[in-house]
């Protein structure tokens, strides 16, 4: 199998992610913070040496202002539903994914207005689109890092830059930039970043996170055990722990910490570069085939590695269907849950196939999907 | 001595700084007499590290619930 849906989920991940996971099931999955005996403590360490290598892959100063999650979108719910109140103005953008748009819509449920920054042609948000939107009500700007259907990188630096004047707060949905894009959260201005672990940061399926700055306080969506000041009836006050409750997924957490390890040695410009260098030269193979068209940014340099291209016919499932059954390819097609996205970049009704490259890809992997792509096209 | 902190990870945290400090720390539940009940987690340290501890746990942002002469 030739796996190139990296933009759903990272496959394969680092040994050295394996081995994390599998040392912790092994000799260390106690309760983290639950108690004072060696194993608990080794578990709380395991997850604090991930809480640092997070904190030094974002720019963070502080590793307990990150708080571990199940997913991007779990982070995503808890940063708009802990923040947002009944007059706010939520300001979000055309290309969103459903982890952005469906909260977004159940907030405009009550009482929370979501207004929607336009996308040039390629599918990026510019200072000015988010600029138009803005309200006196708007409390918070939430906008993806970079596209899952179009692959182009917003500016956040410059839009982070012109709310943090504004007194407006940034989030970011970082799901498809964490690993591969540099994010420097003081320097991008953000204040709450939502980030998956299993895409670019290569850890186990069930992990994510949230980043929120220092000062800002978010009401907490769960509450429940945390290990601290258990005699209280509400939340504590202090991160993480107010935003963590129940057990957490520390098997996850120790494959997490490995995976940003992996991905700090190899370089978070390289891996990103890698994987442009292999969209762009599948975009090259396919570029003659007729009735196709790849969507997003033209200019590689301003994609993450996510290359989605649509057709009428045969239609982008079918493809993908035989991409998989005929050629062991591993590729996603439809509106990779991004409605917004797919009708902005005209692609509604029939949607896409996606080709999303890891940092294991090779040139003789996208060579061998350009073949069995064009294959497939001069069939129909 | 036993500095009481708020969480779990606000101990390792701690601890670590302390550990870059070449100050030997550990990590222990706070036993029972040295809360008002629940749980609660404190660093062992010798006591002539208790202003090293301070500074250590300002510079964190760290808040000390307590300092006891127990353990």
């Amino acid at each position: 199998m030739i796996y190139l849906d990296n933009g759903a989920t990272s496959f394969p991940k680092p040994h050295i992610v394996h081995d994390a996971y599998a040392n912790c099931m092994r000799y260390y999955a106690a309760n983290a913070g639950r108690g004072a005996h060696r194993m608990s403590i080794m578990a709380a360490e395991k997850m604090w040496e991930t809480r640092q290598a997070i904190a030094r892959l974002f720019g963070i100063k502080n590793p307990e202002r990150i708080v571990f999650t199940h997913n991007c979108t779990a982070g995503i719910n808890m940063g708009l539903c802990g923040t947002l109140h009944s007059g706010d103005d939520l300001v979000i953008t055309n290309m969103e994914h459903n982890s952005v748009y469906r909260p977004a819509m159940a907030l405009s449920k009550k009482g929370i207005r979501t207004l929607f920054a336009s996308a040039d042609k390629e599918g990026v948000i510019t200072p000015d689109a988010v600029r138009r939107e803005l309200t006196p009500r708007t409390k918070m700007v939430l906008m993806q890092h970079a596209s899952n259907v179009g692959g182009g990188i917003n500016p956040i630096r410059e839009i982070g830059a012109m709310l943090r004047k504004k007194g407006v707060l940034f989030m970011i949905d970082a799901a498809q930039t964490a690993g591969c894009v540099p994010i420097d959260v003081v320097k991008d201005n953000i204040d709450i970043l939502a980030f998956s672990g299993h895409k670019g940061l290569l850890g186990p399926q069930g992990t994510g996170g949230l980043y929120v700055r220092d000062g800002l306080f978010i009401e907490p969506v769960f509450s429940g055990g945390t290990g601290s000041e258990s005699e209280s009836p509400f939340q504590p006050d202090f991160l993480p722990d107010r935003l963590e409750s129940g057990t957490q997924n520390l098997p996850g957490i120790a494959g997490l910490g490995g995976g940003v390890r992996y991905v700090m040695e190899k370089g978070v410009t390289n891996i990103g570069a890698h994987e442009r260098m292999l969209c762009a030269y599948f975009a090259d193979q396919i570029k003659t085939i007729e009735g196709i068209r790849i969507l997003g940014p033209a200019n590689m340099e301003r994609r993450v590695g996510v290359l989605s291209v649509a057709m009428d016919t045969p239609e982008p499932v079918v493809v993908a269907q035989k991409m998989d059954e005929a050629y062991g390819i591993a590729v996603r097609a439809g509106l990779h849950c991004a409605p917004l996205a797919a009708k902005t970049l005209g692609v509604l009704e029939g949607g896409s196939i996606r080709f999303s490259p890891g940092p294991f890809n090779t040139i003789q992997d996208m060579d061998y999907a350009a073949r069995a792509f064009r294959e497939i096209m001069q069939k129909k | 001595m036993l500095i009481g902190v708020q969480s779990m990870t606000a101990a390792l945290n701690l601890k670590k700084k302390l550990a870059d400090e070449n100050i030997r720390a550990q990590v222990v539940q706070k036993p029972k007499g040295l809360q008002k009940k629940g749980c609660g987690y404190a660093v062992r340290v010798e006591k002539e590290n208790l202003e090293a501890v301070r500074t250590a746990a300002n510079a964190l942002g760290i808040k000390i619930t307590g300092v006891y002469e127990a353990g």
